[in-house]
């Protein structure tokens, strides 16, 4: 499942997380909001409305409490949200494999937020507004979006197009190695990213180790995003609800 | 064939019937050998209901304005009060399509009587449920996208192209209505148009029987293709998913049971007879034997779902059934109550005979249909996917509630208005003579 | 004029010689982050000008402060994370604000990280081990292993009944402790506050037993950094809490994480009638709320500092921060403004060369570029070139040499194990960052990763018992303020215990008990 799908030149980005060593500290969530001119919290704004297109979930259970990190999964087999987008605002790209989200076709109907099982997907429920001087810190490389439009993770695809122009202005073709800014700021180093293409990479590697896991596997949507444990109650948790009111209290 | 009126809707029925006394320019709007109640009493029972649509626009403003954060929804709950008001009014509208199919292909010529009514019903039913949605979209002026970039493996492309298409033929069915009028037919241009159009109608009913199917299909495809919300994912028959089919067949069972409803509702309000008995059976009849065949398909459709499509996702069915409030209750009042219950009533000729045993079947088929779209929409966004998912509740802002009322009042004051100045209903002459013995005030009809 | 807006220096300037002169009571610095050059150069100031230099959490950082006994002169302890076994920390935050929170992911992959807190910490979370002790109960874990190596069955049972930790599980980890090469370790947590002082004399009593005081792998002595020759003698280093009360006549706070490490109600109790604050912060949140001044200071990545030596290092280090951004107009570097006060007007920058300057004199240990190999001082050919090396990102580590080191502890455990009075626990949640930035809102609006500030935590059970549900809100009452806080659900919490962020409401309920920072709570009622 993680070999070579092509013998063609594209990448396949890929994400391996280890959720033993996030300690639940936040830093990706804020490196992701720095990057991709996600403005702070609305004052009307809550947990359920909130943009955080990497969010950290806290999982209790019996067994201890695991934090997960939650961004888009880039599903490769049947896409949830591009199979319902009415006008093509979700793309897949087959260069890349990155689930693009291209706010300005976006309708705002939100169907690919009902699509997807991973609730990676958020709206922008009202205006984007940073505070006074704050401004200054947006970034040049990624456009802020609008409101009435879905946003969500697409790998930091901004740093993959400064990754791609430096090597074509070097010459080289075929797939870049960046890095996204979450995997940059975790202080323990839980993200791996790379190309799952690319045999030599640790990304790849990792994934095909014992203990990786997908989230929610069995409903074939073939996420390129991996988790790993060693521990059996959180590798049980990729997937599905238990269904059982325990632990229903805080989120 | 006389119906007995209770004393007790003579207030109600004061309000829209006959009166003698209408204004000149009012009364000339009004056609030639139908009754109806005085402007000021005409314009007593409009008044709240217009009050209703402004406070509505007004809510819909605000949401267009400040954006969709006037609302109670959120990035779990992204579908809401809208998108179940919308479902379930083109699941009713559907009563306008099915009954033109009925007539106008399957021959049925005792739907005659409703048929006007049925368009109207269909027309305040679409373009209410296309206004809901422009609040409802985040930018609702890129609605043309759809058709300029168009993804053709989307069941909301199918539905808007479907139900745009569907909304211009209702609307084209509505005009001849129009050209009834008495004032328009003083136009010798709208008679030669009314004339042509009557020559094409059946072509129009036909295409709009079709596009019906479809998109009725489609919205139930909406939901049977998230294979990401196991609860709603469906197998199906090539790109459909069972959904599909089974919101044709219950819009269609559905369609002529809220028919008779809310022509007996009119009745009620107006207090005058417009539809004869045997209309009222044969809808009732129609809407029994498909909601028979219906709950037995939508009965087969759930085992497979419990024992075969659900689990082999790896979701255990009788897990999404253990968030209180939504229990198997929910399933059972679905499918027993408001479906099988309903169906058997309506199978009986001599209790679909009785007012009371029909509108009351009727009503159970469409709350029956109501909840299934609710299920469909509120509780696939309710249930858990992920482990570590909460069960969550939505409750929807005034905003919302306004909205919705506004597309009922839109409703109810377009109805209004047509069957005020238009003839809905062409038995109306036959079983309500015009005779000038009648008093004013004693409008048992 | 009054705190909660920044003043402009001049202003601030003015009040303090102002109030020097008036001669009434104590001058004092509080350095709420001491170990950096600044921290010294303060002392330097107080020296020349009689004045006290404070501080809450002692440069050595509590642990080592309490067995810092005869060190030779020029050597203090410090820990030997490098060639540790098993580091048990006790109530310290290892993994997050205790030493550099980076370096110990990094090197918590050597160590066995044993950790022992009655909150989960995300340091308990991620450590091999932890021991969920009852809220309160770190004095009675440290000195139930030091029964439990000692053989003393009753102190044993008694540390089992008020930790919550069963006796077999105590000696069997005290059999590992001994075997592993193990060093224990109590800090300062820089939101919740230091460790009681019964505490930190079980844990040197513990590490004593342990064998691991002057032991590779244990607490070793540590040369310090060099100094300039020319700086001259020091102020001495006091407690805040050995202050006198009410003998505070001129305060300055340097004030490192604004809103974090105490309540106001502490400082206010050591100052004189109408003594004068001023606190230099980067933001108006904290102790700068309540001060007479608040002097804009310059922050991280604005200005040129110093990076102390990290507690858990054995080798003095000194390495550059450098100011990426430029700082606000009216900002002023703390030090170098107090350093007017005592007629110094020598740039941080100019003394940071110095101490550059005295490094590569001494002659040791060996500078490490950010890319390429380390170079030794010796090898360089000025004391600017050195400055270069590390003004481009090189960090000079001393040569790693054990040193011999005898501490001042006395061996047996003079431990008394305390129950705590009343049957709810109020424990403080540690939550950093809030004044950070606006982005912040992510972690504890857009999601409920973080704790709320009006939160109370408490478990399902025992929310049943106080008749409190979730959302409903809780009027808390301790020995010295009540509170109002909404309560949530949470079953990650012990039984019997409320947790809440350690911030307004927490410190409006909590008061100083034996160096620490505690809360009786008395009544809990709903509002």
């Amino acid at each position: 499942m993680i070999a070579h799908k092509d013998n063609s030149n594209n990448a396949r980005y890929g994400m391996v997380v280890d959720i033993d060593r996030c300690t639940g500290c936040g830093a990706c969530m804020i490196a992701c909001a720095v990057e991709n001119n996600v403005p702070p919290a609305a004052p009307t704004a809550n947990e359920r409305t909130g943009i955080t297109p990497m969010r950290v979930i806290r999982y209790e259970h019996a067994g201890g409490t695991a934090f997960v990190p939650m961004m888009c999964q880039q599903c490769e087999d049947e896409t949830p949200c591009a199979a319902v987008c009415p006008q093509n605002a979700v793309e897949l790209d087959p260069a890349t494999g990155i689930v693009g989200q291209i706010p300005q076709r976006c309708l705002g109907c939100r169907y690919c937020m009902a699509a997807c099982p991973y609730h990676a997907r958020y709206f922008n429920w009202g205006d984007p507004t940073w505070p006074d001087g704050l401004e200054k810190t947006l970034n040049p490389s990624v456009a802020p979006r609008m409101r009435g439009v879905v946003e969500k993770c697409n790998f930091c695809h901004g740093r993959w197009h400064e990754a791609k122009e430096l090597a074509v202005a070097n010459g080289k073709t075929g797939p870049v190695e960046y890095t996204p800014a979450c995997v940059e700021a975790c202080p323990s180093r839980a993200i791996t990213f790379g190309d799952l293409n690319n045999s030599a990479t640790s990304v790849n590697e990792l994934a095909r180790e014992k203990g990786s896991f997908r989230l929610l596997d069995s409903i074939g949507t073939a996420p390129k995003v991996y988790y790993r444990s060693r521990r059996d109650w959180v590798r049980a948790a990729s997937g599905n609800a238990s269904g059982t009111a325990e632990g229903a209290h805080r989120g | 064939m006389h119906l007995e009126q209770p004393r007790g809707l003579i207030v109600a029925s004061s309000t829209l019937s006959m009166r003698a006394s209408a204004a000149p320019a009012d009364r000339e709007l009004i056609l030639r050998g139908l009754k109806r109640c005085s402007l000021s009493q005409f314009s007593l029972w409009v008044a709240p209901w217009a009050v209703l649509l402004v406070f509505g626009l007004y809510a819909a403003f605000l949401c267009l304005a400040r954006g969709l954060n006037q609302t109670n929804m959120d990035n779990r709950f992204a579908f809401g009060l809208w998108i179940f008001l919308d479902l379930t009014v083109i699941a009713l509208g559907a009563g306008a399509f099915f009954t033109g199919f009925l007539l106008y292909i399957l021959r049925i010529t005792e739907l005659r009587a409703v048929i006007q009514s049925a368009v109207v019903i269909g027309l305040v039913c679409y373009s209410g449920a296309m206004c809901a949605l422009a609040v409802d979209v985040g930018q609702p002026l890129r609605f043309w996208y759809t058709f300029a970039y168009p993804n053709v493996h989307s069941m909301l492309t199918e539905v808007t192209f479907c139900i745009t298409c569907y909304l211009c033929v209702l609307m084209i069915e509505y005009v001849p209505q129009l050209l009834k009028n008495r004032k328009l037919r003083q136009t010798t241009g709208a008679l030669v148009f009314e004339f042509e159009l009557h020559k094409v109608m059946a072509v129009f009913a036909g295409v709009g029987t079709f596009l019906s199917f479809f998109h009725q299909g489609s919205l139930g495809g909406l939901f049977g293709v998230l294979r990401g919300r196991p609860f709603a994912f469906r197998d199906g028959f090539a790109i459909w998913p069972s959904t599909f089919f089974l919101f044709v067949l219950s819009a269609a069972a559905v369609g002529p049971s809220f028919i008779a409803l809310t022509s007996g509702l009119v009745e009620k309000v107006t207090g005058r007879r417009l539809v004869a008995a045997r209309v009222y059976d044969k809808l009732g009849s129609i809407s029994g034997r498909l909601l028979v065949f219906y709950v037995l398909l939508k009965s087969i459709d759930t085992l497979v779902w419990v024992n075969q499509t659900s689990p082999s996702h790896g979701f255990p069915a009788h897990r999404f059934y253990q968030w209180s409030p939504f229990g198997t209750w929910m399933l059972l009042a679905e499918i027993i109550l408001c479906g099988l219950v309903p169906a058997l009533i309506l199978l009986r000729p001599d209790l679909r005979a009785k007012r009371v045993w029909l509108m009351s079947a009727a009503a159970l088929a469409c709350a029956g249909v109501a909840l299934n779209r609710f299920v469909l929409t509120i509780q696939t966004l309710a249930v858990p996917t992920l482990a570590f998912d909460e069960f969550l509740s939505y409750w929807p802002s005034w905003q919302e509630f306004a909205t919705f009322g506004a597309v009922i009042a839109f409703g109810v004051l377009v109805y209004s208005f047509s069957f005020r100045y238009l003839s809905l209903f062409p038995q109306e002459r036959e079983l309500e003579p015009l005779t000038n013995t009648r008093e004013p005030g004693s409008h048992r009809s | 004029m009054q705190g909660g807006r920044p003043c402009a220096a001049n202003a601030a300037t003015e009040a303090a010689a102002k109030a020097i002169a008036r001669k009434q009571g104590t001058l004092a610095v509080l350095d709420l982050r001491p170990g950096r050059t600044a921290s010294l150069l303060y002392r330097k100031h107080l020296h020349k000008l009689g004045g006290k230099y404070l501080t809450i959490t002692p440069t050595l950082g509590p642990t080592l402060q309490s067995v810092a006994g005869s060190a030779a002169g020029g050597t203090v302890p410090a820990f030997d994370l490098d060639n540790a076994g098993i580091l048990l920390s006790i109530g310290t935050p290892v993994l997050e604000a205790w030493d550099a929170p980076g370096r110990m992911l990094n090197l918590a992959r050597k160590f066995q990280l044993w950790h022992a807190e009655a909150l989960e910490s995300a340091t308990a979370l991620a450590a091999e081990r932890w021991f969920r002790i009852r809220p309160g109960s770190e004095t009675a874990f440290a000195a139930g292993l030091v029964a439990a190596i000692d053989g003393d069955q009753t102190g044993m049972r008694q540390a089992a009944q008020l930790t919550g930790i069963r006796e077999t599980e105590l000696s069997s980890a005290a059999i590992v402790l001994l075997r592993m090469n193990a060093v224990v370790v109590a800090d300062t947590h820089p939101v919740l506050g230091p460790p009681a002082n019964e505490t930190l004399r079980a844990v040197a009593c513990l590490n004593a037993r342990l064998g691991a005081i002057g032991r590779k792998g244990g607490i070793v002595g540590r040369r310090e950094t060099p100094l300039p020759q020319a700086w001259g003698p020091l102020a001495a280093e006091t407690a805040f809490s050995a202050a006198p009360d009410a003998s505070i006549g001129f305060l300055f706070i340097d004030d490192g994480t604004p809103g974090a490490p105490l309540p106001w109600k502490m400082i206010a109790a050591k100052l004189a009638p109408g003594a004068v604050v001023v606190t230099a912060a980067w933001s108006t949140n904290g102790l700068a709320r309540k001060s007479n001044y608040a002097l804009p200071a310059v922050t991280y990545l604005e200005g040129l500092h110093d990076v102390p030596t990290p507690p858990g290092s054995a080798t003095a280090r000194f390495a550059l921060s450098l100011p990426l951004v430029p700082p606000a107009a009216n900002a002023v570097e703390p030090v170098e403004w107090f350093g007017s006060l005592a007629g110094d007007d020598t740039k941080l920058e100019a003394r940071l060369k110095e101490r550059a300057g005295a490094i590569y004199t001494g002659k040791r240990g060996q500078i490490r570029p950010a890319a390429g190999d380390p170079v030794a001082p010796a090898s360089l050919k000025n004391e600017d070139e050195f400055w270069s090396a590390a003004v481009a990102g090189g960090r000079w580590q001393d040569d790693s040499q054990a040193l011999a080191f005898k501490a001042s502890v006395t061996p047996q455990p003079p431990l008394q194990m305390q129950a705590g009075t009343s049957k709810l626990q109020l424990l403080p949640v540690a939550w950093m960052g809030a004044d950070v930035s606006p982005l912040m809102t992510k972690l504890w609006v857009e999601s409920s990763l973080k704790p709320r500030a009006q939160q109370v935590f408490v478990h399902p059970d025992t929310a049943r018992q106080l008749s409190l549900e979730h959302g409903s809100r809780a009027r808390i009452a301790s020995a010295c303020g009540e509170c109002v806080a909404e309560v949530a659900l949470d079953n990650a919490v012990q039984p019997g215990v409320l947790q809440m962020v350690a911030g307004q409401a927490w410190f409006a309920l909590c008061e100083p008990r034996d160096g620490a920072w505690s809360a009786q709570v008395r009544k809990v009622v709903r509002a």
